[in-house]
């Protein structure tokens, strides 16, 4: 099994950890997604971006049960992701499985207009 | 006090008592400050205004600290869980603004909470010095938010003009219109900008 090459973040109030059993990629983020958080997550992303392709995977599941809140920076970082898979042709595009937390209520609505930006790529299961 | 004073690192000023606060433009019709100070009332009488100020130098660590806080807040005065979750949203997006462009790195957030026949009115303003160019970029995104029809479509619009830009987001305050379903509005005198947000809530059965 090739594995997936993706560093984890680790810090006060923001961490990441992802996950790869030779066949579903997954990416958990907990904590606040704000200003301190940005540069990593957003170079989280972009690696992602590329470890999917390079793994041929058709879909990464990422898990925000415990993402207490993300700010527009961050929220822009998946803007950005979505749009680079968006870019992608057809055949090597994949989807974004995202796992939502009904008690943070936020996510409903900010899940919603990534939805909309990317409505054949991107899923939102509880 | 005085817009102009120097605040304390993470000074705070509750409900109690009279106070002035930065000039206010009454009415809110244009985008230039009168100069007028307004005195604000005492506070959780029905129809009066409760109120919460906080001033800041720059200290982003505390923004996540002052969401929470507020949370308390609109959680205790609207009884509503989705209000109280846009409303942290749209506070949380309006400080890490005001902290991230403020030239000399203070900015002041006072939200205020006002009853009336059933509803809350809430109003979320932030102050601070800034750029010109920051300035005149609030004023366009301003602009460009109140000639929009459809809020939630400009959004969309504004996501995909900067998913490929590398610096800086620009989705704050259109998420605040979109997410947290505020109207914004922005009033500028010389180098200083107040940003105001605006809802209302309902909070009691209307008799």
């Amino acid at each position: 099994m090739t594995s997936l090459e993706l560093p984890e973040v680790s810090s006060p109030h923001f961490s990441t950890q992802a996950t790869y059993d030779g066949n579903l990629i997954r990416v958990h983020l907990a904590g606040n997604a704000d200003l301190h958080a940005k540069d990593a997550l957003e170079s989280l992303l972009t690696r992602l971006h590329a470890e999917i392709q390079r793994l041929g995977a058709s879909e990464v599941t990422v898990d925000l049960h415990d993402l207490e809140f993300m700010n527009s920076s961050c929220f822009k970082s998946f803007v950005s992701w979505i749009s680079a898979v968006q870019d992608l042709n057809a055949d090597k595009q994949y989807r974004i499985r995202f796992l939502s937390n009904p008690a943070m209520l936020w996510q409903r609505r900010s899940l919603h207009a990534l939805k909309c930006f990317a409505i054949d790529l991107i899923q939102i299961e509880q | 006090m005085s817009a102009k004073s120097r605040p304390t690192p993470f000074a705070m000023q509750g409900t109690n008592g009279m106070m002035n606060y930065p000039p206010l433009h009454r009415g809110w019709s244009g985008r230039i400050w009168s100069g007028v100070r307004r005195r604000v009332e005492r506070t959780s009488v029905h129809g009066k205004e409760a109120y919460v100020e906080l001033k800041f130098c720059p200290n982003v660590e505390l923004i996540h600290v002052v969401r929470r806080f507020v949370s308390n807040f609109y959680e205790r005065l609207l009884a509503d869980a989705d209000a109280t979750s846009r409303l942290a949203l749209a506070t949380h997006e309006l400080l890490e603004n005001a902290v991230k462009f403020a030239s000399d790195g203070e900015s002041t957030i006072r939200i205020g909470v006002t009853k009336e026949r059933g509803l809350s009115h809430v109003t979320i303003r932030t102050w601070n010095r800034s750029s010109a160019e920051n300035i005149a970029t609030i004023e366009k995104m301003v602009d460009e938010m109140s000639a929009a029809q459809d809020l939630f479509a400009y959004y969309q619009t504004v996501m995909r003009k900067n998913a490929k830009k590398r610096e800086g987001s620009r989705l704050g305050l259109a998420r605040i219109c979109a997410e947290a379903e505020m109207a914004i509005d922005c009033q500028i005198f010389q180098d200083e900008v107040c940003i105001m947000a605006r809802t209302q809530v309902r909070t009691e059965s209307p008799s």
